[in-house]
């Protein structure tokens, strides 16, 4: 238990430094949100003073700070420039989006990569091997922006996914199961890419880390007393792969809200990404710094979520905790 | 392109003595106790046990002769699943086996069975739930022993089992060895590059070089009067180093 306190305590300072970088960065960065209103000759400098005011960019970068996390605890993350509405709100209506589509892509990638991983390593230089191998070294040398690229065109093409958005044009009119259909039409063509992208980093570990152990002297002294195959794939090979795994899992987990902003940017899926690069190149600040937050956490949240699965996975892990208490 | 690390090896190991096979490191040692216990395909050549020809036998009908035959390895705490326990390890060959009658059925009879060989190999049985990685390296080479000793074998195959330890927990464990001998009438095949160890320890000694068996005879005649060049270099080092260890001594004192 001690040692998730810790964790726990890691992370909350963790996120005060992000968010205090994130001020600091922000207020660095050239330009503000008011620069173009400045080169408009309808609006006067009073009215974009008063603007700032209101915001209350004026104020000095600590006070800031100071009142930005006061309210932060009760989840406000400021207003939105731009959107005139509150950040939360807006960034989790966005965030969704992500979420359905990072994981679906997650949850198939998972289900396609590890048990092709051990495979391939069960069967080491046979054809899937030389498949698996070949395959994941050409996909993970194509840039994610061509593969994103050339599934579009295919899908234009040959018209089987619906391209661009994540509903259509008549979607209120549709039934719940045309509503469904229609979403789930829509979430292919980003997904596929997802998981294209991440199934190859992650069947190239799993696939070592299987091999590493049935390399392991003590699989080779196992063969001693004439084990069988299966019983070293379920009692040998899968813990150790399931470690792995679930470390991997961990940064998959970081990276759902910020993983898929390429490919929802090139898909025009109304995610978490475009969101952030509008506010990025907008200068809207508390919606840039309420972004990198929600990522944060997540990352965060992964990386706590896989430790706890590793800790009720690994004796080795557990019984160190043990012992330091 | 394949290379063969052993051409000839000829040796054979009466029932209940010591035989050790020594030789340069390359020699060709390791890979005739790997084909001796089947855990490699020879190409060509017999391995004789009891009359049988086991050199070219499938898995099933290996199984009954792998039982007979384990291997104990140089390094015992790579030799077992870091993540288990020594009960764990210790019992793994008895639940593998379990259908070819040998070892305890259920659980409780499996964990006896494991309390006996921790007491017989002289690791306290209190501690058969701890990781393997608590152990210290000689602790785990007991335990590598226990191990191989749960199938009631005839013969252990020990590749370099005692290097790599400190001089007294060698020492040590070939007190083991010699205890378990004698209880168990066991047969040993010895692989060591130490000849003053060796000599010690076994009844016969086969010297390989080059991937040949070259001289073998009883220890006291290979000791005294070698004829073979590859012979003669492992007891000029075994004596020198037996020197100079008697010169640090000699230095300490």
């Amino acid at each position: 238990m001690s040692y998730l306190a810790r964790r726990l305590i890691r992370a909350v300072l963790l996120l005060i430094g992000v968010s205090a970088l994130c001020f600091l960065f922000t207020e660095m960065a050239p330009g503000t949100f008011f620069d173009e209103m400045r080169l408009n000759p309808q609006i006067s400098p009073e009215t974009i003073s008063a603007l700032r005011s209101h915001y209350g960019l004026d104020q000095p970068l600590l006070l800031r700070y100071g009142r930005w996390v006061k309210s932060a605890l009760h989840a406000d993350f400021g207003y939105s420039i731009a959107y005139n509405v509150p950040v939360a709100p807006l960034l989790w209506s966005r965030a969704k989006n992500t979420l359905l589509l990072t994981t679906t892509a997650l949850l198939l990638t998972w289900l396609i990569s590890v048990p092709l991983g051990v495979w391939a390593a069960s069967r080491r230089g046979g054809l899937l091997d030389k498949a698996v191998t070949v395959g994941s070294s050409f996909l993970v040398s194509v840039p994610e922006l061509v593969i994103a690229v050339g599934l579009l065109a295919g899908a234009v093409h040959w018209r089987i996914l619906r391209v661009g958005g994540m509903i259509s044009v008549d979607f209120e009119s549709l039934s719940t199961r045309r509503k469904l259909q229609d979403i789930l039409l829509h979430l292919a063509l980003p997904a596929l890419i997802l998981v294209l992208c991440e199934t190859t980093v992650i069947v190239r570990h799993v696939r070592a880390s299987v091999l590493e152990v049935l390399d392991a002297p003590y699989v080779q002294a196992a063969c001693g007393f004439g084990i069988t195959p299966g019983r070293v794939l379920f009692r040998h090979v899968l813990p150790v792969a399931a470690n792995t795994a679930i470390s991997l899992l961990g940064f998959s987990l970081a990276g759902l809200l910020s993983g898929s902003m390429l490919v929802e940017a090139v898909c025009g899926w109304p995610g978490l990404g475009p969101l952030m690069l509008e506010a990025t190149l907008s200068r809207d600040l508390y919606l840039v710094i309420g972004g990198i937050m929600f990522s944060s956490l997540f990352m965060l949240g992964g990386g706590l979520i896989a430790d706890i699965m590793l800790l009720a996975s690994d004796p080795r892990i557990r019984r160190e905790g043990s012992d330091a208490q | 392109m394949p290379v063969a690390a052993v051409s000839s090896a000829d040796f054979e190991i009466p029932s209940g003595q010591t035989l050790a096979l020594v030789g340069e490191s390359g020699s060709g040692k390791s890979t005739v106790a790997r084909c001796v216990t089947r855990l490699e395909r020879p190409d060509a050549g017999q391995i004789l046990v009891r009359g049988t020809d086991i050199a070219q036998l499938h898995d099933r009908d290996l199984a009954p002769f792998r039982i007979g035959m384990q291997m104990v390895f140089q390094d015992a705490v790579t030799a077992m699943n870091p993540r288990f326990s020594a009960l764990e390890v210790i019992e793994e060959p008895l639940q593998i086996n379990d259908r070819a009658g040998y070892g305890g059925r259920n659980r409780k009879d499996r964990r006896d069975l494991v309390c006996a060989l921790m007491i017989e190999v002289g690791v306290s049985p209190d501690w058969m739930r701890r990781s393997i990685s608590h152990f210290s390296g000689g602790q785990c080479q007991r335990l590598a022993l226990a191990r191989a000793l749960a199938l009631r074998p005839q013969l252990l195959v020990l590749d370099e089992a005692l290097s790599g330890l400190d001089l007294s927990t060698q020492a040590q464990i070939a007190n083991l060895l010699f205890e378990l001998q004698a209880a168990r009438s066991l047969t040993y095949l010895l692989i060591s590059h130490d000849l003053a160890l060796v000599a010690r320890m076994a009844d016969m000694i086969a010297v390989m070089s080059e991937g040949k068996t070259v001289e073998i005879g009883p220890t006291g005649q290979i000791i005294s009067s070698p004829k073979h060049e590859a012979t003669k270099r492992l007891l000029t080092s075994a004596k020198t180093a037996a020197s100079n260890l008697a010169a640090i001594t000699g230095g300490l004192a």
